[in-house]
């Protein structure tokens, strides 16, 4: 009997030693990890999920502006404080980033690149070949427009119809004149020229810097050549882009087309026109192109295990079936991962808004299969500042021409840009 | 002197100025000097340090034009609103000081755009000021005129900044020269009153001449707050996509917003910035001790 209650509690000893241990090891391997960012459309529902289906990983986000992102690291490092463990990167401001070098090299972790998107893997590789983030999401971009007001001064609202009409820049000049005349100068195709000019830039295949040049002239002769052209036809309205005016346009019966990657849909089109359900359509521009995107990198700062569990949180979110479906439901991102970027996967849910328009397959098959991104340099930012305000200058005062605008958009960024290693040309 | 006593007059006052003390030095003193050591640097911030000596100083001084046009910049912007913020000021409150009903209604009225915050300002004045559908524009079309885009073109932009400062100040500057007339002895104007002064001449000759030290304050309040002007010009410019460094063609570029691209843009200059904010420091204080001499020396005559 004696013996029997030994080997009884023995064996529970033995079973609750059984269950305590892996207790313990889940305990020890609990990670926290930080994340800043400015899309909490994106990011939290995703660290939500992730953290509900990976409980032994927890994730603090800490709200940062857009324009602040980049400046708050700088901060923090200029003072030895902490940095973010996962850091979203934007597209723009991409080239500082690698010129920093405080991110992990992706590919150390048996990041398999060749199901990604080329031209964003390239995009988020610096001149050493290190892949130093991953990009959300693909942000292929056309024309939106108004069927209404496409019907009315058009003849139709078809996109394919539409299409084939608005296939070159020189048919926007053409149709502006046209709208122009008809409408008595008060109906415009676009609202903005600094929107024109953003398009046109993101569109626009010509590096912005090679061989320590920065090629300005050629850039924004490429770009304010056709916003020029446009201007001049009466097509474009001066609203400045992004201000909660210009965003009153959406719902107006006086501007037709808005350049539109596919997170504006949500971000603009859907927020600043509620109403308009089944009025809105979309072309591929004249040439297809991406605008935007914001890519996830790895301090290099932070303890190994918080970068194992970081680089797990990045490809959870882009290439696994939960992340990319939670992206995809709660923000609209479609992942660049191909092997879950079906046909099916990418449909959208607010084809509706589009009038029934299959825009899904545009924008993620007949878009996205094109685009090309023009690679990115340190001086974006500078260069997107300079753009924003010579193409205000180029709607404000109609008598200002290309040369003008081009060898403005030079002495600009001359004042702006002051390393010394880069010339401006 | 007893030992106790000796006690309490060195041990105690060591405590209790010892907090101010340390957190000067640590707060004040130290990112001062520490700032000064950072202008002899070539420092992004994230990178090695390598020091330079005087070269910071030598371009600011020789090469950089957008330096020196930021202080023009900054100049042109304060020295329209903030005079006309002081003598705005003035006369609310010469007004105030005599309205015996809802005084202290109107008093806050006045008050309430110092206590908004820039980001709201910074609406209010889109809203007023924007081509397309700003409450101006309107009202100027209503009679006739073009709508003038005042916010997006160079020629504008810096005098709607100019009029944010009034807007913001006035009420602020009324509060303070409220207080000095309310110092002011009653008799003076009694006296003056009873030899025929009118109300205008008894502004003038009693309440502007006795309100100098509020006003020698104000001066150089604002003096300073005018080199240091960052949030009004850059709110106004701020936005995801239609961002620009200095507003149209860099007109609205102030020192601070300068200095703040060069230390915290996409390509920061740590070292450099420093060297600029030490320039504006001695900008500042040169200007305030002239501004200080000027207004006190006529008293001392």
């Amino acid at each position: 009997m004696k013996k029997k209650l030994i080997s009884v509690f023995m064996a529970a000893a033995v079973a609750v030693s059984a269950f305590a241990v892996p207790v313990a090891a889940e305990a020890e391997e609990q990670v926290t990890l930080t994340y800043w960012g400015w899309d909490s459309n994106y990011y939290e529902p995703l660290i939500e999920a992730y953290m509900e289906s990976h409980p032994n990983v927890k994730i603090e986000a800490t709200a940062t502006e857009w324009g602040d992102m980049l400046t708050k690291v700088q901060q923090a490092l200029a003072s030895g404080s902490e940095l973010p463990t996962i850091i979203p990167m934007d597209i723009t401001l991409i080239g500082n980033w690698k010129k920093m070098g405080i991110t992990e090299n992706l590919l150390d972790y048996g990041l398999d690149t060749s199901v990604y998107n080329s031209a964003l893997i390239e995009a988020a590789t610096d001149a050493d070949g290190n892949v130093i983030g991953l990009f959300e999401n693909v942000c292929p971009a056309g024309i939106a427009y108004k069927r209404d007001l496409a019907k009315e001064y058009f003849g139709t609202d078809d996109p394919d119809e539409l299409a084939e009409m608005f296939s070159s820049y020189d048919a926007y000049v053409e149709k502006g004149k046209e709208v122009a005349e008809k409408s008595d100068g008060s109906v415009f195709l676009f609202h903005s020229g600094q929107a024109v000019a953003e398009w046109l830039y993101f569109a626009s295949d010509i590096a912005n810097v090679s061989d320590d040049t920065i090629n300005m002239t050629d850039k924004m002769t490429d770009v304010m050549s056709k916003l020029v052209e446009l201007r001049d036809a009466g097509a474009v309205d001066s609203y400045q882009n992004g201000t909660a005016e210009a965003n009153a346009t959406y719902a107006d019966d006086n501007h037709i087309f808005y350049p539109c990657p596919d997170w504006a849909l949500t971000y603009y089109i859907e927020s600043n026109d509620p109403d308009g359900s089944g009025n809105w359509g979309l072309i591929k521009a004249p040439s297809g192109y991406s605008h935007g995107g914001t890519a996830m990198g790895i301090s290099s700062s932070a303890s190994d295990e918080q970068k194992e569990a970081a680089y797990d949180f990045i490809t959870w979110a882009v290439s696994s079936e939960e992340g990319a479906t939670v992206a995809k439901d709660k923000a609209g991102y479609i992942t660049q991962d191909s092997t879950i970027a079906t046909d099916e996967f990418c449909k959208r849910s607010d084809e509706e808004f589009f009038g029934g328009q299959d825009i899904s397959t545009l924008y993620y098959k007949d878009i996205a299969s094109i685009i090309s991104i023009a690679t990115p340099s340190a001086f974006d930012n500078d260069i997107v500042s300079v753009r924003n305000d010579v193409a205000q200058q180029l709607m404000n005062d109609t008598s200002m021409t290309l040369e003008d605008a081009v060898s403005a958009a030079v002495e600009e960024l001359g004042q702006l840009v002051t390393d010394e290693t880069v010339t401006i040309k | 002197m007893n030992k106790s006593m000796k006690k309490y007059r060195t041990t105690w006052p060591i405590i209790f100025l010892a907090p101010f003390c340390i957190c000067f030095l640590l707060f004040n003193l130290f990112p001062i000097l520490y700032s000064f050591y950072m202008s002899t640097l070539d420092w992004a911030g994230y990178n090695d340090k390598v020091f330079v000596g005087m070269k910071n100083f030598i371009n600011i001084f020789t090469n950089d034009k957008v330096f020196w046009k930021s202080v023009l910049n900054t100049l042109r912007i304060g020295l329209v609103g903030f005079p006309v913020a002081i003598i705005l000021g003035l006369i609310f409150a010469e007004l105030l000081s005599n309205v015996k009903r809802f005084k202290n209604t109107l008093q806050t009225a006045n008050f309430l755009p110092y206590i908004t915050t820039p980001v709201a300002i910074g609406m209010i004045f889109t809203f007023i000021f924007e081509e397309h559908v700003g409450i101006l524009n309107k009202l100027i079309e209503h009679f006739g005129g073009d709508a003038v885009n005042f916010i997006g073109t160079a020629k504008w932009a810096p005098l709607v900044i100019s009029i944010m400062i009034i807007w913001r100040n006035t009420g602020y500057f009324m509060t303070m020269y409220l207080a000095g007339i309310t110092s002011i002895p009653e008799d003076l104007y009694e006296a003056a009153r009873i030899d025929g002064a009118s109300r205008i001449q008894c502004f003038f000759k009693i309440t502007v001449p006795l309100l100098k030290s509020v006003t020698t304050f104000l001066v150089i309040t604002s003096t300073i707050y005018m080199f240091q002007m960052f949030d009004e010009a850059n709110l106004l410019f701020t936005n995801q996509s239609s961002s620009t460094v200095g507003g149209p063609q860099q007109s609205c570029l102030t020192i601070v917003w300068n200095f703040y691209n060069q230390a915290f843009g996409s390509n920061p200059r740590m070292g450099y910035a420093s060297a600029m904010s030490c320039v504006l420091f001695v900008i500042i204080a040169v200007v305030s001790v002239i501004g200080l001499r000027l207004m006190n020396g006529k008293e001392e005559d």
